[in-house]
């Protein structure tokens, strides 16, 4: 059971992510595995991405979502389980524990039924067959600037 | 049994530092069946001098466009039945082409082949800190055009390199040759010295991650359009 103390972050020494129209596109540098987000899995992410805390994300939930309330809670916590078990997110250490605790979870100005958006499970998409080629792509880490060295001018500037 | 040609193709933008020693690597080949030609990419160093001293070549010059582009005017000129490309900075050994061309005359369901590589810093230093993972100091596949040898009718099936991933054209390239369901193999044997410097293109991070990002999305809309049906495995030889 994740607690609504918990916080998330985005497990950013090993993942790479970006929104793209909408979606969410996120590699694990470490498997080489790499995912797609769409929907509220993309809206997950993004609350995730600006601020873990699990009460909050469940706050947005039932204030944006019209749903089975035990539904929403299960399917939340399923989709944060795989994020946390793909190594896309990790918990951490919440900056105020009294904000992390339950009993912060305020109640705003609710939109009405008719104004939320069915709620519908949230789901990760997770490809495997780029694995041999991400784990060997010159996209892990390295300085902004590059590998500092003697100058060289033999290497391809692309226009 | 006749060998089929090859097309060569090494686009170079002032790479008057190397060209020399990676064309050279490419005439020691054990091969004789090539044609190599070289795309200069608007160098304004002594580039086309080193490549005319090869009497051989295939000489074309262009204003600078970037690399996919100066790999696709390559493509435009191949007469080969089978396709490799030479970085201006990379080394091939020897057997690099017969090996790869043997491959492909004897498997005829696989679109191209691939082989491991070798990394080394440029002057025999060490090589940068990411690069220091095992798994770069290990002889490793090379998903890179250098270590590719492909039937150039893939390219067709296809197309050729996206000059909107400047950065990222060569993971574009096999996404959409994997997705296309076409067998790429690998011969476990290092055949490519990829030489890493500081002016690597792929050690611009944050643009290539992007770019990289925007690859794996078209991937995931072309497996999306195509159904469920999984992608082809990179098989060993």
């Amino acid at each position: 059971m994740i607690s609504l103390s918990k916080t998330y972050s985005v497990n950013r020494q090993q993942v790479v992510h970006d929104t793209i129209d909408g979606e969410v596109v996120s590699i694990n540098l470490e498997s080489g595995n790499y995912y797609s987000m769409n929907d509220l899995a993309a809206e997950i992410w993004n609350w995730i991405h600006a601020e873990g805390m699990h009460s909050k994300i469940v706050r947005r939930l039932y204030e944006q979502y019209d749903g089975n309330p035990s539904e929403m809670a299960d399917s939340l916590e399923r989709f944060i389980q795989q994020l946390l078990e793909e190594g896309l997110i990790r918990e951490i250490e919440a900056k105020n524990t009294e904000l992390a605790m339950p009993s912060a979870v305020k109640a705003r100005p609710s939109l009405s039924s008719a104004q939320k958006k069915p709620f519908v499970a949230p789901k990760l998409e997770k490809y495997t067959d780029m694995q041999e080629f991400l784990l060997v792509d010159p996209i892990h880490e390295v300085d902004e600037e590059g590998w500092p060295h003697k100058k060289s001018s033999s290497n391809f500037s692309p226009s | 049994m006749t060998d089929p040609l090859v097309s060569v193709i090494t686009p170079v933008f002032n790479g008057e530092n190397f060209i020399r020693s990676t064309l050279q690597s490419v005439f020691d080949q054990d091969y004789s069946n090539f044609e190599v030609i070289v795309i200069d990419d608007g160098s304004e160093d002594g580039t086309a001098q080193i490549i005319k001293s090869f009497p051989s070549v295939r000489y074309h010059y262009q204003q600078n466009q970037g690399i996919p582009r100066a790999r696709n005017a390559g493509l435009s000129l191949a007469r080969g039945e089978f396709v490799a490309f030479i970085d201006a900075d990379d080394l091939w050994m020897p057997n690099k082409l017969s090996l790869q061309a043997d491959h492909l005359r004897k498997n005829p369901e696989a679109g191209c082949v691939l082989t491991l590589q070798r990394l080394f810093a440029e002057g025999g230093g060490e090589l940068p800190v990411w690069y220091a993972h095992q798994r770069f100091r290990q002889d490793h596949i090379g998903y890179f055009p250098s270590t590719l040898m492909a039937r150039r009718y893939v390219f067709e099936i296809v197309g050729n390199y996206n000059p909107l991933f400047p950065l990222s054209e060569s993971a574009d390239w096999f996404a959409r040759v994997k997705d296309a369901g076409i067998r790429i193999d690998v011969l476990n044997i290092t055949l490519l010295q990829k030489r890493i410097h500081n002016l690597n293109a792929g050690l611009k991070r944050k643009e290539t991650r992007s770019e990289m990002l925007s690859v794996l999305k078209q991937s995931i809309e072309r497996k999306k359009e195509r159904g469920s049906n999984p992608p082809p495995e990179v098989t060993l030889r």
